[in-house]
């Protein structure tokens, strides 16, 4: 018996250590660019990967409320869909489409995480996490503007328009601004965290603690990576993703930029995270149909 | 045997079972990243179950006593 694949597992998983290692060193830069902002030491920038490493080890027992399997499912779920995404997206270059129904996967991750737990916190988070779809709208509108410029959604063809037109931020500043305020709701304690706010304790992630909480930040380490590069190679290109080192200067500077963002302002409330959610995806589709009727 | 250390169990032999299937059969390379993504978590668990510490209470379902 011979294992045909054995080279192509072995890259998948160098592939997701790889994302997990950087995506996890990124959000842990997060947290001390705010704290240094605010004035405080933070804590080390390895902490986010310790707390993955310490929580993988902890004791867990299945709350008397959960709702088995789903409340053990959706934490291996969470890992599932930001893997995909990383090989569709990263490795293979496919559709945006593609990982735009990956992104609304992993809501309902979140809304399966509240509600699988039967905690009243973990409820809130997920029923919050159905409003923040609403940063879900403006991705429609933007794929719309770049496939009116690119007259495709493949990433790779995307990234070879750039080669030739240079980069499509210049060209479409407010689809990437759109596209950043998407990456700003993804981001710990950003004004759009509605879903983790802390007076709904941790929001969808209450009851799910040890090792399930380990493989959800697993995951969102991994979803920090895929975001990230997702934008610097559909809004700045061959410039910055052909090469690693540069790849990673650019992820630097746009966790820092949204750190910068994140310490200075306040969480919104539901509602108006909500509506101005909504406002940014009015106004890109207006840009949109300026785009389709002006030419 | 209590519940997480069955569910663990189970999910251990999924995922070798799949990572089996990955290693041997697909012709496609995208389905054998997709199948990696989908049954890595899988062993993930599975490992990580068997990894927790023993636990102190002394029945199922009972916070273990911390002083009065």
């Amino acid at each position: 018996m011979e294992l045909y694949n054995l080279k192509y597992v072995m890259d998948a998983l160098a592939y997701s250590l790889y994302a997990f290692l950087v995506g996890g060193l990124l959000l842990g830069l997060h947290r001390k660019i705010v704290a240094r902002i605010q004035g405080r030491p933070g804590p080390p920038i390895l902490q986010y990967i310790l707390h993955t490493l310490k929580f993988y080890f902890k004791e867990i027992t299945f709350p008397i409320t959960a709702g088995n399997p789903l409340y053990l499912l959706i934490a291996l779920m969470s890992i599932t869909v930001w893997m995909s995404a990383l090989y569709l997206g990263v490795v293979f270059n496919t559709s945006l489409l593609i990982l735009m129904g990956l992104y609304v996967l992993q809501k309902i991750v979140e809304h399966g995480c509240g509600l699988s737990s039967g905690s009243p916190y973990g409820k809130l988070g997920g029923v919050r996490s159905v409003f923040s779809a609403a940063a879900e709208v403006p991705l429609f509108t933007v794929m719309g503007i770049i496939y009116l410029l690119t007259k495709s959604l493949i990433i790779e063809d995307i990234i070879r328009y750039q080669e030739i037109h240079g980069p499509i931020i210049f060209q479409l500043p407010f689809a990437a601004f759109a596209f950043f305020v998407l990456l700003l709701s993804k981001a710990p304690n950003s004004p759009f965290a509605i879903v983790k706010d802390k007076s709904i304790v941790s929001g969808y992630l209450t009851e799910h603690f040890g090792i399930l909480e380990s493989l959800i930040m697993i995951a969102d380490g991994i979803a920090w990576f895929v975001l990230l590069w997702i934008f610097l190679a559909v809004f700045i290109g061959p410039l910055v993703v052909s090469d690693p080192l540069m790849t990673l200067l650019g992820m630097v500077v746009l966790t820092s930029l949204i750190s910068l963002i994140c310490a200075l302002t306040p969480l919104l409330t539901p509602n108006h995270s909500v509506m101005i959610q909504i406002l940014i995806s009015a106004l890109a589709l207006v840009d949109l149909l300026h785009r389709i009727f002006m030419g | 045997m209590t519940p997480e250390r069955k569910s663990g169990m189970l999910a251990l032999i999924i995922g070798i079972l799949g990572f089996l299937y990955i290693l041997i059969f697909p012709k496609s390379v995208l389905v054998v990243y997709l199948g990696t993504a989908l049954f890595t978590p899988f062993i993930l668990y599975g490992i990580g179950i068997m990894f927790i510490p023993k636990t102190r209470r002394r029945k199922e379902g009972l916070l273990p006593f911390r002083g009065w």
